[in-house]
C-alpha cells in the first residue's frame, strides 16, 4: 500500500530513519520483486530487516485506515508468518493546523455576531459566505458546549470536536450528522470546489440548530 | 473521562459473556491514549484495526488467561 498522504509519507519516513540509526535494514515503499511470496499483491510502505528479524509497517491515517480494509488482512497475513511482525503507525489527524500567533477562541459575543452575519448574508442572497460565517459559529459552539462538560476541547481538528461531543452526548446524533453534512461543503468551499447539489435554502438549518446549541451555552 | 473510570463498566457488561463474574478477573491494565496525536502498534489484532478505522473514539479489550497467581512481576 503507497502511502497516499503527504502526512503518511513524511511520517513513514521518520519512522524508516529511526530503525536506520538502530541499524535495520530498511526499505521504503519497497518494490514488489522485493517482497517475499506472501506479499505478493501487497504494496507496504516499510519492509524491515535485521539479523532473522523481518518487519512489515504500515503508516495510515485514521480516514485512510476506513478507506483500506486491507490493512486488515495484511495484519493477520505477516503475523502467521514466524519471524514476521507487523507495525501499525496511526498518523495523527489532530495536530493544530497553523493559525496566526495569539488566535485565540471565539467568546460568546463573536459567535453571536457570526449567526447574525450569517444570516444576514443568508438574507441577501450571499449563500457561500453565510456558511462560512454559520460553520465558523457552529464550531466554536460545540467546543464551547464541550468544554461546559468538564472535556478538554484542545482538538483543533472539527472531525474530532463534533464526534467528541456526540460520543459525550453534548450534541444529538441528528445533529452531528446535520453539522456533518454542512462542514463538507464548507471544506469544499474552503479549500476552492464548486458544487452543484447544496441546497441554499438548507442552510438555516445549521444557523438554526447553531442558534439552539448556542442558547444551551446561556 | 478519568482512567479509573474506564475499566468498572466495562467488567460489569463482561458478565455473563466473557466470563461468569467480574470477580474471576485478577489483573487489569487500563490505557487511555489520545489518538489524535497518533500511535504506534505492534501487531493489531484485526478488531483493533477495525476501531481505528472507525473514526470515533473507542474502547479496546483483550482478554487473556490469568497470569500465575503466585507471581508478581512488574
Amino acid at each position: 500500500m503507497e502511502a497516499t498522504t503527504a502526512l503518511e509519507k513524511q511520517r513513514a519516513h521518520t519512522i524508516a530513519q529511526e530503525y536506520r540509526s538502530k541499524s535495520y535494514d530498511v526499505i521504503e515503499e519497497p518494490a514488489s520483486e522485493l517482497l517475499p511470496d506472501f506479499l505478493s499483491g501487497y504494496k507496504p510502505d516499510l519492509l524491515i530487516r535485521k539479523d532473522n528479524e523481518a518487519l512489515v509497517v504500515e503508516v495510515k491515517t485514521r480516514s485512510s485506515l476506513a478507506k483500506d480494509p486491507s490493512v486488515r488482512d495484511l495484519a493477520r497475513l505477516i503475523q502467521a508468518i514466524q519471524g514476521w511482525s507487523f507495525e501499525l503507525v496511526v498518523a495523527g489527524e489532530g495536530e493544530k493546523p497553523s493559525s496566526p500567533e495569539g488566535a485565540r477562541p471565539f467568546e460568546r459575543e463573536d459567535v453571536l455576531q457570526r449567526i447574525e452575519q450569517a444570516e444576514s448574508l443568508l438574507e441577501l442572497g450571499f449563500a457561500e459566505a453565510a456558511l462560512l460565517a454559520a460553520w465558523s459559529a457552529s464550531e466554536a459552539t460545540v467546543r464551547v458546549l464541550i468544554e461546559q462538560e468538564g472535556i478538554s476541547a484542545d482538538l483543533f481538528n472539527p472531525i474530532h470536536v463534533l464526534s467528541r461531543a456526540t460520543t459525550d452526548g453534548v450534541i444529538s446524533r441528528d445533529d452531528y450528522r446535520l453539522l456533518t453534512e454542512a462542514k463538507k461543503y464548507r471544506n469544499a468551499l474552503v479549500h476552492g470546489f464548486k458544487f452543484d447539489d447544496f441546497d441554499y435554502n438548507l442552510l438555516g438549518d445549521p444557523i438554526r440548530t447553531t442558534k439552539r446549541l448556542f442558547t444551551l451555552n446561556d | 473521562m478519568d482512567v479509573d473510570n474506564i475499566p468498572k463498566p466495562m467488567l460489569d457488561a463482561l458478565n455473563g459473556l466473557v466470563y461468569l463474574d467480574d470477580e474471576q478477573v485478577t489483573d487489569i491494565l487500563c490505557r487511555k491514549r489520545n489518538l489524535n496525536n497518533g500511535l504506534r502498534i505492534e501487531n493489531p489484532s484485526s478488531v483493533l484495526i477495525e476501531g481505528f478505522s472507525r473514526g470515533n473514539e473507542f474502547h479496546h479489550i483483550l482478554k487473556e488467561e490469568a497470569p500465575d497467581q503466585h507471581e508478581v512481576i512488574y
